[in-house]
């Protein structure tokens, strides 16, 4: 009952207008209201009934989902061993990443927080910003030492030039020197994981000598071409074991199709302004613009002569390189109508083609990459990824467990290597069948084996706050080298891009600086 | 008593409850944000637990920082040529519309408004597909028209075509959304005008430039406002249509900018300063703007 008060009138009139009975009644806001009313109704109902999946011991969390489709697979094999449930959650790169480094930021241990995290190559020097000791990964290098140790069973156990392992039966350590093993007393333990995986790939995922993730993979890469197109031209690519022999091969072969009236048919994929393809060849001469200790080098004698060699393929009276179209789909359409006829090409990148390119199938061969100088590596790398525990985590040792089985058991790694063509890094793995077999896709070419040889042959890559920012700048460098060649030609250009990287140089120092958190190291 | 007490206080106290909920809400997501951005515009920091005080610094890089006036300029540039593309573009679909001659004139209507409902990320797909080299179907329709046209001219690649790419992806966004204000605005302009020009003899130019101009010009000051503050906000189409590799001078504008420093490179406390930047960027453009409409008595 509403009684007359001064504060009440207004309450009574409102009531009074909307409770009246109307001869016809209606909904003031229309029926679309009404409608979106009883969709919002429904659907809220149907969302709280659905039922909550039950919570999980173990969350991890990944960006790539052929990661998360073998780990789905793996995982029962993990629950069942561990009496550990593990919940697999997909979230894209951006996403991942901004929710994993606003939780770091924040220091709040929230219920959502992952215990395994994967994050790609070119998101990683973002997690490096803060000192070593806030950064939000656990540091791993203990628990590399302490597990994956190796053992062996008896003296006639095979095993490797150097390898280190523990006799079961007695307990002591043993070396195999000349094909043998022999007892060690120097040694105080076997192999472990930081022995057995491949050195050069920790480097990514390190600051200051710390390691924060395990990697996944070793992404050699090779250059994939047309054999059916290069042969029809007469042109022998694979004869060409250096960089300008090869621009020779690509522009016979250029002049070869332009007679044919194929004049956009094009030898080699090489974008304009976009210094990626760039950093993968300066990789391969041993040269990471920020290095390890965040020292630049972009006045290094070799980027100049790269950037300019690089702007000569792609710009110019000696062009040979053309860009994709654009993302995969795009990019397997240029390969398969013989647009783009040589390409940079990665272990993932090779299983993009098995899956978008299958009018190529039988027509595509691989060979090493072409070098500079003699001391350059036949291959490079390009793109990455790791798993590391955030700090925050509370279940670090059974996170590490599941680390181990998803990127270190026999289990995971065949399913890498056969389904994924993905090398793992850890070299021990590359005997397996999966990496021995003809490949039809590329006319029966053992690629793998290709691959595996050369993973071991691969640079060190350093990733810091500023690479990306690096990258960036060395874009900014070839663009400037592409526009020289056009209205200059070639003559002057190197000292002209030396002259830029001096520049870039200065100016990513001054903006490493201003970005600085920590004290400057002391080189 | 003590009843009619209780009634005074909850007449006295009624409103301020009503308001309560948006007043708690804005205070914690606007107000507090908006503070804190200020003072952190001072820091350095890695999170919100490691900060470091440092003064201007921040202010003093960005003001000499290249990268920076480069974003400006590529905004500014953005806000230009968008503006003097879609506002006599939508403004010519608006009389086109408004014609009684024009047959489903609700069809087009919806049609041309339609493009706006599917946001900045789809447009950026849709345009990366269409202006791809090669097998873009706007490369390739260009080409067959304009022989001296390549096809395979990379828009996204190049810094020069780069920021016509985004214009063009921003107009086939924006200008139906323009033309429904237009609409409403030719609307609203009184017949009886039109009549008036019609007995002193006016044409269709002098009926549009002395009857129809006049009375949407408030719907021209706001749309140049709204495109000019909406240009100076730009992000999720130039982020997703690049991609966020290649050369920066071609797809850097201020917001990218400001997303660079705040999560790719970890540093809120200068992200928080670009951000002040760029308040300060929108105050003064918008300030200039208004005097300019003050003077030519537009308001």
């Amino acid at each position: 009952m509403l009684r007359r008060g001064p504060g009440n009138v207004a309450w009574a009139g409102l009531l009074r207008d909307n409770l009246r009975p109307h001869p016809q009644m209606h909904f003031p806001l229309g029926k679309p209201i009404v409608a979106m009313l009883a969709i919002c109704a429904v659907s809220g109902a149907v969302i709280a009934r659905h039922p909550k999946p039950p919570p999980r011991d173990l969350s991890l969390w990944t960006f790539a989902d052929s990661h998360a489709s073998d780990y789905r697979k793996l995982i029962p094999l993990f629950e069942r061993a561990s009496n550990q449930t593990v919940g697999v959650h997909l979230i894209a790169t951006r996403a991942l990443n901004v929710r994993l480094t606003s939780l770091f930021m924040s220091g709040e241990n929230a219920a959502e927080l992952a215990d395994a995290a994967e994050i790609e190559i070119s998101s990683i020097g973002r997690y490096f910003r803060p000192p070593a000791e806030e950064i939000g990964f656990l540091p791993l290098n203990s628990y590399l030492e302490r597990s994956g140790l190796r053992e062996i069973r008896t003296l006639d156990d095979p095993g490797k030039e150097g390898w280190n392992a523990r006799l079961v039966t007695d307990g002591r350590i043993y070396t195999i020197t000349a094909g043998r093993w022999i007892h060690n007393p120097g040694r105080t333990r076997p192999d472990a994981w930081i022995d057995r995986i491949l050195k050069s790939r920790f480097a990514p995922w390190s600051k200051n000598g710390v390691i924060y993730g395990v990697p996944n993979d070793v992404h050699p890469v090779t250059l994939t071409y047309r054999s059916d197109l290069f042969r029809d031209a007469g042109v022998d690519i694979e004869s060409a074991k250096t960089w300008p022999e090869l621009q020779e091969r690509c522009l016979e072969f250029g002049r070869y199709w332009e007679r044919q009236g194929y004049p956009r048919r094009h030898a080699l994929e090489l974008p304009l302004s976009s210094a990626d393809y760039l950093t993968v060849m300066l990789l391969q001469r041993h040269v990471n613009l920020v290095d390890d200790q965040e020292r630049l080098h972009f006045t290094d004698p070799k980027v100049a002569s790269t950037v300019a060699f690089y702007a000569g393929l792609v710009a110019g009276p000696r062009k040979v390189a053309a860009e994709s179209s654009g993302g995969t789909g795009l990019w397997a359409g240029d390969i398969a109508a013989g647009n783009l006829c040589a390409f940079l090409t990665p272990d993932w990148r090779a299983s993009y083609l098995r899956r978008y390119a299958a009018p190529v199938a039988g027509k595509l061969r691989m060979m090493p990459l072409p070098r500079f100088e003699p001391e350059d590596a036949p291959t490079s790398t390009w793109g990455g990824t790791m798993i590391g525990i955030p700090r925050m985590s509370k279940h670090h040792e059974q996170a590490w467990k599941l680390i181990e089985f998803l990127y270190l058991s026999e289990a995971a790694l065949g399913a890498r290597g056969g389904e994924n063509g993905v090398v793992p890094p850890l070299p021990e793995a590359w005997d397996q069948p999966a990496f021995q077999r003809e490949d039809p896709f590329f006319g029966g070419q053992r690629v793998m084996k290709l691959y595996t040889e050369l993973a071991a042959q691969i640079p060190e890559r350093y990733v810091t706050p500023v690479s990306a920012l690096a990258t960036a700048t060395l874009s900014v460098v070839l663009t400037r080298a592409t526009a020289y060649i056009e209205e200059h030609g070639t003559g002057g250009l190197e000292a002209a891009c030396r002259q830029w990287l001096a520049q870039a140089q200065a100016d990513v120092a001054r903006r490493l600086e201003h970005a600085r958190f920590e004290p400057i190291p002391q080189h | 008593m003590n009843r009619q007490r209780a009634w005074a206080l909850q007449h006295r106290f009624a409103p301020y409850l009503f308001v309560l909920p948006f007043v708690v809400l804005f205070c914690v997501f606007m107000l507090y944000p908006l503070c804190r951005s200020i003072t952190l515009s001072f820091q350095s920091s890695v999170g919100p637990r490691m900060t470091r005080y440092v003064g201007l610094r921040h202010y003093r890089f960005l003001v000499r920082d290249w990268l920076f006036w480069v974003s400006v300029g590529n905004t500014l540039l953005y806000g230009v040529l968008l503006l003097a593309v879609q506002l006599p573009a939508s403004l010519g679909l608006a009389l086109l519309l408004n014609s009684r001659r024009v047959r489903g004139r609700n069809f087009f209507r919806f049609a041309f408004f339609s493009t706006h409902m599917v946001g900045q990320v789809f447009v950026a797909v849709l345009f990366y597909v269409l202006l791809a080299p090669r097998s873009g179907l706007i490369n390739r329709f260009l080409a067959a028209v304009f022989p001296f046209f390549d096809v395979e001219t990379n828009w996204r690649g190049n810094p020069l075509y780069a920021m016509p790419a985004i214009v063009l992806a921003s107009l086939w966004l924006s200008v139906g959304y323009g033309m429904v204000y237009f609409l409403a605005a030719l609307q609203g302009v009184d017949p009886e005008l039109y009549e008036a020009a019609d007995l002193d003899g006016a044409g269709g130019w002098s009926r549009f430039r002395h009857v129809t101009l006049p009375g949407i010009r408030p719907i021209v000051l706001f749309l140049l406002l709204i495109g000019t503050i909406g240009a100076l906000q730009l992000f999720e189409l130039p982020y997703v249509f690049f991609g966020g590799g290649g050369s920066p001078f071609a797809r850097m504008t201020i917001v990218m900018y400001l997303y660079e420093q705040g999560f790719e490179s970890g540093d809120l406390g200068f992200a928080s300063a670009v951000g002040w930047a760029l308040v300060f960027l929108i105050l003064v453009v918008a300030a200039l703007q208004l005097r300019a409409a003050r003077a030519t008595g537009e308001v």
